[in-house]
């Protein structure tokens, strides 16, 4: 009876189900899926403050921009494993998250409180970073975001965000995004090339953003790419369209999104 | 079947089956009811923007979630009002100002408006208004969520304008909703249609409304790389949970 009642608590913690199936870079090796949902539920328990007993709900594979990665739920922790590395995406604690418009530490607090988890987690936050104090209405937040571009100021595939409840300086979410690559080539298409052909696209005529970074296509082959934000207006009373673009920097043809 | 049609039949088994009083404006289906709004807006104005795939997977969950739910193509804002009177869960995805949000009715050429406060009768461009504020407490105090995803919708509308006065406090402080979503800035296409699903699939999970709106935003930027705009959601009683389905109170 006892052997039995082991035998059940070990499958409890393990309670893996698989609800759907990555199509998105589908010919990306680096999407490959070498680890196993059961992995990937060890893995997220290995988690520096993972509960302790609880039951893991696995989901996936879900395409992301650079990876891969299966969801892992346990009571109050959650976590994006990558499919192909074990790598660990992301860890949010919902119970964590601030509950009041409170705001009883500063930006220094926050900061340190995000690093000092970086730490624990062996995530190495690299580039510029920058510090937000966002209020959500009902909540507040800090958001610390790590940046890293090139000397030409392509985004690279390195970002790391970090949110602090502002009430209790807890951490309640990290997100860190890395993929390997090589140096990006200068872009052959500009920023004026990549706006007009953006509002072509689009057919909005005012473009409110534009930035140069580094994604992979369905093969997994690193492409250099402008992100094109436009509206319709610039006036604050009037109706809004707002979109985003994506244009190939090297070919200038525009990249589908799902 | 057609949201009306099913609705329909429905409410009826429900009066017969009840008696219901003419006093209560609001009918309290089982399951409860849940609308979403969607729209293919045309160029040239306000601009191309196609939110059918939000509306689809925002439907999807909360199907899910155990309500009967519909995505609801390119519908007036009268009758998106009409029907919300009936609803627990109301949705919206598309074009907005401070103040106030767009429905376009899908014939190229006729749009209606919700507005937040205007009490106005003008009417410009022969944009038919309805006014949140021209509504009962008893209308639309069974709503347990009220969505306004599109640009600025957390905003004021202008003082003295048509469009004075904000969607979110209204449907909240004035008509009992017990909890709305709004945004402060601007939301961008595609990025909408990753939220939609991601926002209503933690919900569907059992999220507190700002519980599921923080990790859509994680959600966003693991998907697309940058958050949409989607980081400036501001809520009211975003403490709330739609799981398991039911009525607002």
């Amino acid at each position: 009876m006892r052997g039995r009642t082991i035998l059940i608590s070990t499958f409890a913690v393990l309670a893996v189900v698989s609800v759907a199936v990555a199509t998105a870079g589908a010919g990306d090796p680096r999407r490959t899926a070498d680890v196993t949902p059961e992995r990937a539920a060890e893995i997220a328990r290995s988690i520096p403050g993972a509960p302790v007993g609880s039951r893991a709900d696995v989901r996936g594979p879900i395409p992301g921009v650079y990876h891969n990665a299966y969801s892992v739920s346990y009571d109050d922790m959650e976590a994006l494993v990558d499919v192909k590395t074990g790598g660990v995406i992301s860890v949010a604690w919902p119970r964590r998250m601030p509950s009041t418009t409170e705001v009883s530490i500063g930006e220094d607090a926050a900061t340190q409180a995000a690093e000092s988890l970086l730490r624990g987690l062996s995530i190495e936050a690299r580039g510029s970073r920058s510090v937000q104090v966002l209020d959500h209405g009902s909540v507040v937040e800090y958001v610390i975001e790590w940046r890293l571009t090139d000397a030409a100021g392509v985004r690279l595939p390195h970002h790391t965000v970090v949110r602090v409840n502002a009430a209790t300086a807890e951490v309640f979410s990290v997100l860190h995004l890395e993929r390997s690559y090589t140096p990006p080539a200068a872009a052959v298409v500009s920023r004026e090339q990549a706006e007009r052909i953006a509002r072509e696209a689009s057919g909005l005529a005012h473009v409110t953003d534009a930035f140069l970074h580094v994604r992979f296509d369905d093969l997994g082959t690193q492409r250099t790419a402008w992100r094109v934000n436009l509206v319709s207006s610039t006036s604050p009373d009037d109706y809004v369209s707002a979109r985003s673009v994506l244009v190939d920097a090297s070919t200038g043809e525009t990249i589908a999104e799902p | 079947m057609r949201r009306s049609a099913a609705v329909g039949m429905l409410a009826l088994i429900l009066a017969i089956g009840t008696s219901a009083s003419s006093s209560v404006n609001a009918a309290q289906l089982n399951p409860p009811l849940a609308d979403v709004f969607s729209f293919d807006y045309p160029d040239p104005w306000p601009g191309f923007f196609l939110t059918y795939g939000a509306g689809d997977k925002a439907r999807a969950n909360l199907k899910d979630t155990g309500y009967t739910a519909f995505n609801n193509r390119n519908k007036s804002a009268g009758t998106a009002m009409t029907w919300a009177k009936d609803d627990a869960v109301w949705a919206f995805f598309g074009h907005a100002r401070p103040g106030g949000v767009l429905f376009y009715h899908g014939d190229g050429t006729s749009y209606s408006e919700l507005l937040a406060n205007s009490d106005m009768t003008v009417i410009k461009s022969g944009v038919a208004k309805v006014s949140l504020s021209s509504y009962t407490w008893n209308d639309l105090h069974d709503l347990r969520l009220m969505v306004f995803a599109g640009c600025n919708t957390a905003k004021d509308g202008k003082p003295g304008s048509l469009d004075d006065g904000n969607l979110s406090r209204v449907a909240f402080i004035r008509k009992g909703v017990d909890s709305t979503i709004a945004f402060q800035g601007l939301v961008h296409w595609p990025v909408i249609n990753g939220w939609g699903d991601a926002f209503f699939a933690r919900l569907r999970m059992g999220d507190t409304v700002n519980q599921a709106a923080q990790m859509a935003v994680s959600m966003m930027i693991y998907s697309y790389g940058w958050e949409g705009g989607f980081d400036s959601w501001w809520t009211i009683g975003g403490t709330l949970k739609i799981k398991p389905a039911g009525y607002g109170s």
